[in-house]
């Protein structure tokens, strides 16, 4: 199957995990699905997702301060959701 | 715990603010554009036919434009090279049920609002013209509202209201005379002012109904890749076809130096605060994003005072003060008010 663009890629992650998932946890999969890596691109899928939640697709689930290891020491981290809409306008454009 | 709030409240901030910068942007490269997009017209095979009669004008326009097109096209794709995207353009003009609405926007903000405004310019005047344009915000603000339910707040409508208010102040001394001696076939200025308001405002509308999936980069590219294909494959070759005019001959007398210098510095203005405009809206929405944007009558006018070494009116100065003051006013309205853009509930809604 051909690859999917990146924000249609991390609504699919959540669809899968029903819980949730650490933002970390999504970058990571990202990086790795599109052999990505650097400051650059961490940067890029959090900005992603800042868009995905402004837009009400995703919720979220809670959140806590990044001790260093992951976006850099004082950041805050976010486990996100696929919201109702989120869900909803994955049906819409043909990702569902 | 308190840091955590106040690491969260940090975050919220630097995002919304963000969408504010990207705005702000928009509106400076906009206004920047005035001067290469005023330049061209006094460069040949260009500077006889803005006098030349509307049929000649209007075809200078769809040249102008067609070719101002290519150039930000191009500029878009150094962009994308830059950023390491252009993978991901590949992917998202797959994903059709996306990138259709791309190519919609590309009409609306085309060959509607900008050849609108070229026939409000060439049948009422400029200054109706650049009036009528600034109106764009209310078309986008009212369609994201109503469409997909972006939250408008009552204090980001008065900014809205205050930066429109202070646009048209600048032009408004000018209209009456436009108004009291139009041209002939004045109703097509008329209807052309009326696109150009319905054309920005709607591919904005259209442009964040398709940002909330894809990413803004990408997502303008494709919009003027579409644009492109329009003006060079569909327009240009119809009015060939069926009108008496020299289409090719005219293209091919515009690759002289100093009119294609306009054009890239045009092209590469625009395509910048396209891209600017895009980033904006999914952090502070489309009515917000589309207003601050509308300060580009500000920043034409200080940019054509400065290349032409001749000072605004001192009316300026309202309208500077009156639209300073509406962007202050969206500015300062709290972060979490913004931070997600549209309201709740939204699942149950039908709208597509």
């Amino acid at each position: 199957m051909k690859k999917l663009h990146m924000k249609g890629y991390i609504l699919h992650l959540l669809k899968e995990c029903q819980d949730g998932l650490w933002d970390y946890e999504i970058a990571q999969k990202v990086l790795a699905e599109y052999q990505h890596s650097g400051a650059y691109w961490h940067g890029e899928i959090r900005a992603s997702l800042t868009d995905l939640f402004s837009g009400a697709l995703l919720e979220e689930v809670e959140d806590r301060l990044d001790d260093g290891e992951y976006f850099g020491a004082g950041k805050v981290l976010v486990k996100f959701k696929l919201s109702p809409f989120g869900h909803k306008r994955m049906i819409e454009t043909g990702l569902l | 715990m308190e840091a955590l709030e106040v690491a969260r409240e940090k975050y919220r901030t630097h995002s919304v603010r963000w969408g504010f910068y990207w705005a702000l942007w928009c509106a400076v490269l906009w206004g920047a554009w005035y001067v290469p997009g005023t330049a061209v017209w006094y460069e040949a095979p260009f500077v006889d036919m803005g006098s030349g009669g509307q049929g000649e004008f209007l075809l200078a326009a769809a040249v102008i434009t067609a070719l101002g097109s290519l150039a930000v096209l191009f500029f878009l794709f150094v962009w994308l090279g830059a950023l390491e995207k252009w993978g991901e353009y590949v992917r998202t003009v797959r994903q059709v049920r996306i990138s259709k609405w791309y190519c919609l926007g590309g009409v609306f903000g085309g060959p509607c609002a900008l050849f609108g405004s070229y026939l409000a310019i060439g049948y009422v005047g400029p200054i109706f013209a650049a009036i009528a344009a600034l109106m764009y915000p209310v078309v986008g603000a009212t369609l994201a509202r109503y469409w997909y339910h972006e939250r408008i707040s009552k204090r980001a409508a008065i900014g809205i209201a205050m930066i429109l208010l202070g646009g048209v102040s600048i032009f408004a001394p000018g209209l009456l005379a436009e108004f009291s001696n139009p041209e002939g076939g004045a109703w097509l200025g008329y209807i052309g002012g009326l696109m150009a308001a319905v054309g920005w405002g709607a591919e904005g509308a259209i442009a964040g109904r398709a940002l909330d999936v894809s990413d803004p980069d990408v997502g303008i590219t494709i919009r003027f890749s579409a644009e492109a294909f329009y003006w060079i494959v569909l327009i240009l070759p119809a009015i060939a076809l069926f009108s008496d005019a020299e289409v090719f001959s005219l293209i091919l007398a515009t690759f002289n130096f100093s009119a294609m210098l306009w054009i890239v510095l045009a092209g590469a203005s625009f395509a910048f605060c396209y891209v600017a405009w895009y980033k904006s809206f999914p952090l502070i929405g489309v009515g917000r994003g589309q207003a601050i944007a509308a300060l580009y009558g500000v920043f034409a006018v200080i940019f054509l005072s400065i290349f032409t070494l001749s000072p605004p009116e001192w009316h300026f100065l309202i309208s500077l003060a009156l639209t300073v003051l509406g962007g202050f006013v969206m500015f300062t309205e709290k972060a979490e008010m913004l931070e997600v853009i549209r309201s709740g509930d939204l699942a149950g809604d039908t709208g597509k």
